[in-house]
């Protein structure tokens, strides 16, 4: 590849990435605003629902973005999607791409800076779980598919990325009846089973444009209906009422000497997530599963938007970069 | 740590010869590897004609104490939620009058089950 060549790519690389990213953050604005309205129909679904519609929205604006700036600069659909407008249909060589190596350096370098920064948080947090796994393990007494840590504290939890371990402490083993115990385990074997934890990184991918404030909403609800869809599963077994008992008196047992006033600890979206999770449960005989998901429907509207936008956003990319190019 | 903690006073060579058993590890491997320990606060190592000899500055259940609290900041802080999970949302603490509200809540839906129940058979 000649010098040229590169900087054309590099050229390329930068609009695309102008493009993607506005267009992701409109389509994200504007999901962020009919949200609220969406919330009451999805609280009436079955969870595990609820769950797959929640992380479908969260992907649309990505996907969409992506999908519709792919589809601009690959300029299938040029001739019979873009109107014709000043320049006609006629685009190549007029449109606007952002020329300035400055411009090219500094958008190209800010995506590289997002993409590293998220990537090395999400594999110090991997490397930290795996050494804190290693050392629980070597320190507690593995049982049949868990382990017990010889600890008064009261605690129960997951750690792991594909094949998850549930630790419990023997401070909190002493509060629970075997009910309790059967029940917790179901409930967290329905995480491993669902692959939960990758429906939460994709979703935190999904989101990796969008400022936290705006994100917690939606993520808020993703883990509400993923833990409550875990819930129902294990009521499937155990019955709702008596899921419902056991997180009621989990949640009494939880630690207390830490500051729950912090706001970045507590939704004011979603209110207290284990409250709703027992509400939905208390309700359960009312919450009919739907059809399983199907990619189907998410894919049809993915396309429908896709080419629907590819016209506004040959529009607004050439305004946009044309806007870049005359502030550099 | 379990080779110290089973023997306090262990030298590097008999960390080795313990760890033979699992796994090969060189002898300068499992020096470097106390020193770090050490470092951390977690060995407490002491000169004995040639050699250092190593014993645990925490204990088993001090060491544990320590990680479970690393862990409920980690639950708190609720950022690597791909990978750490709890039962309940340790955030989400709610007062003791919601959390009978919510009990009462089961109780009386326990009742009209019964009863329902009851009016069937």
């Amino acid at each position: 590849m000649t010098t040229v060549e590169l900087l054309k790519l590099l050229r390329e690389m930068s609009s695309f990435a102008a493009i993607w990213l506005s267009t992701w953050l409109l389509l994200f604005g504007c999901l962020y605003l009919v949200y609220p309205h969406l919330r009451k129909k999805l609280a009436a679904w079955h969870p595990a629902t609820a769950a797959n519609a929640v992380l479908g929205l969260i992907a649309l604006p990505f996907c969409t973005s992506l999908l519709a700036t792919s589809l601009l600069f690959g300029g299938l659909l040029e001739l019979n999607v873009i109107t014709l407008h000043h320049h006609s249909a006629d685009c190549e060589g007029k449109f606007p791409r952002l020329e300035s190596y400055w411009t090219v350096a500094a958008v190209l370098g800010l995506s590289a800076l997002a993409l590293t920064t998220m990537a090395g948080k999400f594999v110090r947090h991997l490397l930290a779980a795996r050494e804190l796994r290693k050392h629980l393990m070597s320190l507690g007494e593995r049982r049949r598919d868990w382990c017990l840590l010889p600890n008064d504290e009261k605690l129960v939890f997951t750690l792991g990325w594909v094949s998850n371990d549930i630790f419990i402490t023997e401070g909190m083993l002493r509060e629970c009846s075997e009910r309790d115990l059967a029940i917790i385990l179901e409930h967290e074997r329905a995480h491993a089973a669902r692959r939960d934890n990758l429906r939460i990184l994709t979703a935190r991918l999904m989101l990796l444009a969008v400022p936290t404030r705006f994100a917690r909403p939606l993520l808020d609800d993703l883990h509400l209906y993923i833990e409550a869809a875990c819930d129902f599963a294990t009521a499937a077994k155990h019955g709702a009422l008596n899921v419902a008992e056991t997180l009621l008196r989990i949640l009494r047992l939880v630690p207390e000497n830490f500051d729950f006033r912090n706001p970045a600890l507590v939704s004011a979206f979603t209110g207290s997530e284990v409250e709703s999770r027992i509400l939905l449960l208390v309700d359960a005989d009312n919450k009919t599963q739907l059809e399983p998901y199907r990619f189907w429907p998410f894919l049809l509207m993915l396309l429908f938007f896709s080419v629907a936008l590819v016209d506004p956003m040959h529009h607004a990319a050439e305004l946009l970069l044309g806007s870049i190019q005359a502030a550099f | 740590m379990a080779s110290v903690w089973n023997k306090p006073g262990i030298e590097a060579k008999e960390v080795q010869e313990v760890l033979a058993a699992r796994q090969h590890s060189s002898l300068s491997t499992v020096q470097s590897t106390l020193e770090r320990l050490v470092r951390k606060g977690l060995l407490e190592r002491e000169k004995r004609r040639h050699a250092f000899i190593y014993t645990a500055a925490v204990s088993r259940a001090e060491l544990l104490g320590k990680l479970l609290k690393d862990v409920i900041r980690l639950l708190h802080d609720g950022s690597p939620d791909t990978i750490l999970s709890s039962f309940v949302n340790v955030a989400s603490r709610i007062d003791g009058s919601a959390l009978d509200h919510l009990e009462q809540l089961i109780q009386h839906k326990r009742r009209q089950l019964e009863e329902a129940e009851d009016d069937d058979g």
